[in-house]
């Protein structure tokens, strides 16, 4: 009852925190990237006429869905080296972020495909146009419209599972707060402030899709 | 691995599972308090609950256990690591299923509450009797996909100390060194758990869509 | 080299079919289609739902693949080539039901993407040949509106100019009134009007019987995959032949 806070080793500890939250923005971005290339390719691969192809994609999605982020990373940081690849804890973030990320993206763009009418790609057709152009200017733009939402949603929540690559020490910000929390022994006042800084880059990344949301996508719908 | 390390993952595992039913139980409780008060109309009220909402949307769960734990210990509550988790997955559980239930209570149609007011039914009447059944319905493929996640959130425990079936794992895989078979059964005991209700939920979703039309 | 069409009495053949199936697996949608339209004439094709109507005319901008025969637009035949089906398509314009505007461009920018992209037209131009087909679809003041933000017989109309960009030398109809309220059905069929009177080969999917009396040169009836019967408008009135025409006609002027 008588502690009394002490918010002094997180001010001392300020720059370090700071830098750290670029290190959760580059995992983020980076891991999203990632999400999105796996998703386009699962999507065509999803559609593929070779069944087990297709099988191997929703096999894919289904076991990333329900598993623990913090499993799969664990399996990822040690199955790597088995496989001759030697990486530092942050790259290895990236590659688990981006496959667990890149699951769920594959089903939200597979909806969004789904939800454009055949009338639109028809009518693209009827007017002389390739179906790589139809595609491009017909079909992309309405259907990340429609998935832009969900896409969001998973993006801030891709963003809030980098705090778990702090399990194998990657570099961000829940890392960085654990080592000054075992410095200063200060644990709720670092993890609260940290707390805020996760409240704050997350409503950053929710203004960036906004920004580029009402950008692209400010065309009426009904 | 032998007989022992897999006695001490299923026991985990009973942990794993332990907290899940406790968080997803109290959460539930608590998520229904949070989505009638997001939904009450009294403007306060509904400003701070999507306060809350939007702290626990917006955070790490692994930095809600962690402010939990050491926030407990600092108002002099004596805690050990389970009830600190218990509680951290409770409090995460009630913002994410009262946004949930907020959005299914908003959908079910503006007729409903109509028609109960013109039949003079009491607030408590028109909810328990008319919209929170019809919400829970509309809600129910939603929120067996959080549960699937609050199922997956429960690992994050072994962050924090509590030897749930991740912990559990990973001790065992500091010992043998078999870090690819631990974790791949840990997984694999972790799917079994939610596939089910993943698929479970996405049936109820198509079964719910198809009537809808 | 146009042994079959010269033989039609309308002259040159603008659109020829000839012994055209076609299969959806096993079901048969299309049954030895022979069709010849000549330039310049307008045809109504009618007839119960589920006939194949929607197939045929898909058919002969390949938006339809078929398995047998043979199509012939212009001097073009229609093999299952990408180059043909190119040349088709730049040929033929088509107006569907749900008008198929694309949501995320203007009501210009629908008319001028095709001729810019499939053309090539510089912008200069594709703008300048859009606001003409928009004035003359009578909506050019909406240039600026997105679909969404037209009625329903706006759009339809817009849909048209878009599909004259192209400087068709056909247009197809897929029953371009029915998914309008009434009030605005007279307001596409007026546009329709206007651009038969300006000597435009159409082949038009309607049940609007009062258009085909007035425009259609020829009135074709379909039944099940087959063309049961074609004659100009009075006749096909007033003396349909068949038995499936007579209950059809029966149908479909009965409700009004
Ligand atoms: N993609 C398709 N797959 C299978 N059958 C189809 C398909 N499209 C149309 N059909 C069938 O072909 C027949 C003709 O359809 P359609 O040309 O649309 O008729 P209409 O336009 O005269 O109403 C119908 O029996 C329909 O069920
Ligand atoms: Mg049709």
């Amino acid at each position: 009852m008588n502690y009394t806070l002490d918010f002094a080793p997180v001010i001392e500890g300020l720059p370090n925190l700071l830098a750290a939250c670029l290190g959760t923005f580059t995992l983020a971005i980076c891991g999203m990237i990632l999400a999105v290339i796996i998703g386009i390719g699962g999507v065509v691969l999803r559609q593929s006429t070779l069944a087990p192809v297709r099988w191997l994609v929703i096999g894919f999605v289904e076991l990333i869905r329900n598993t623990p982020f913090l499993v799969q990373i664990f399996f990822i940081y040690f199955a790597l080296p088995l496989i001759g690849v030697r990486l530092d804890p942050t790259p290895t973030a990236i590659i688990a972020l981006g496959i667990n990320g890149g699951a769920y993206a594959i089903e939200i763009i597979r909806g969004g495909v789904q939800s454009i009418s055949k009338g639109q790609m028809e009518a693209g057709l009827a007017l002389g146009l390739h179906k790589a152009q139809v595609f491009r200017l017909i079909i992309l733009k309405p259907a990340l419209r429609a998935i832009f939402p969900s896409l969001t949603s998973q993006f801030v929540l891709l963003t809030l599972t980098t705090s778990i690559a702090s399990a194998i020490s990657a570099y961000e910000l829940t890392s960085v707060s654990q080592r000054i929390e075992s410095d200063s022994f200060r644990s709720f006042e670092v993890y609260f402030t940290v707390t805020v800084f996760y409240l704050v880059i997350s409503w950053l990344m929710m203004r960036l899709f906004a920004f580029f949301s009402a950008r692209y996508f400010a065309y009426p719908v009904k | 691995m032998g007989r022992d390390e897999i006695i001490f993952l299923l026991i985990g595992l009973k942990w794993t599972i332990a907290l899940s039913i406790v968080g997803f139980v109290c959460g539930c409780i608590a998520g229904l308090f949070i989505a009638l008060a997001r939904t009450s109309g009294v403007r306060v009220v509904e400003g701070l609950t999507a306060g809350y909402i939007a702290v626990f949307q917006g955070t790490p769960l692994l930095m809600q256990l962690f402010v939990v734990y050491y926030g407990l210990a600092l108002i002099g509550i004596k805690v050990d690591a389970w009830l600190a988790v218990a509680v951290g997955l409770t409090l995460h559980a009630s913002a994410y299923l009262g946004e949930i239930w907020r959005g299914a209570i908003e959908a079910v149609p503006q007729g409903q509450t109509e028609a109960s007011k013109a039949l003079a039914l009491s607030y408590s009447s028109r909810m328990k009797d008319i919209i929170l059944p019809q919400a829970l319905r509309i809600s129910l493929p939603a929120t067996i996909g959080f549960l699937v996640q609050l199922i997956k959130g429960t690992s994050l425990a072994s962050i924090v100390g509590f030897t749930e079936l991740t912990r559990a794992g990973n001790i065992i895989s500091n010992q043998i060194f078999q870090p690819l078979t631990v974790f791949g059964i840990v997984g694999i005991l972790y799917f079994i758990m939610c596939c089910p209700l993943t698929i479970y939920g996405a049936h109820l979703e198509r079964k719910f869509a198809a009537q809808a039309r | 080299m146009n042994e079959i069409s010269s033989s039609k009495p309308e002259g040159q053949a603008m659109i020829s079919m000839a012994g055209v199936d076609k299969w959806y697996g096993a079901f048969q949608a299309l049954k030895d289609i022979n069709i010849s339209v000549g330039k310049g004439e307008k045809i109504v094709l009618c007839g119960p739902s589920g006939s194949g109507k929607s197939t045929l005319i898909r058919c002969i901008n390949h938006l339809e693949t078929y398995q047998k025969g043979e199509i012939r637009v212009g001097d073009i035949v229609l093999g299952h080539q990408a180059k043909s089906i190119d040349a088709v398509r730049r040929e033929v314009g088509m107006v569907f039901q749900q008008f198929n505007l694309f949501p995320h461009l203007t009501v210009l920018e629908n008319c001028m993407l095709a001729p810019m992209r499939a053309l090539r037209l510089s912008k200069v131009e594709a703008e300048s040949r859009a606001r003409q087909l928009l004035e003359r679809v009578r909506i050019s003041e909406q240039a600026d509106k997105y679909p969404a933000q037209l009625s329903g017989g706006q759009q339809q109309r817009v849909a048209i100019a878009r599909a004259l960009c192209m400087r068709p030398q056909v247009m197809l109809f897929d029953e371009p009134t029915s998914a309008l309220d009434p009030e605005m059905v007279k307001e596409v069929l007026d546009t329709m009007i206007a651009l038969a009177e300006e000597g435009m080969t159409m082949i038009c999917v309607t049940h609007e019987m009062g258009f085909a009396r007035q425009v259609a040169d020829r009135v074709i009836f379909m039944a099940s995959g087959a063309v049961v019967e074609q004659a100009p408008p009075a006749e096909f009135f007033s003396d349909p032949k068949h038995e499936r025409t007579r209950k059809f006609l029966g149908e479909i002027l009965g409700r009004h």
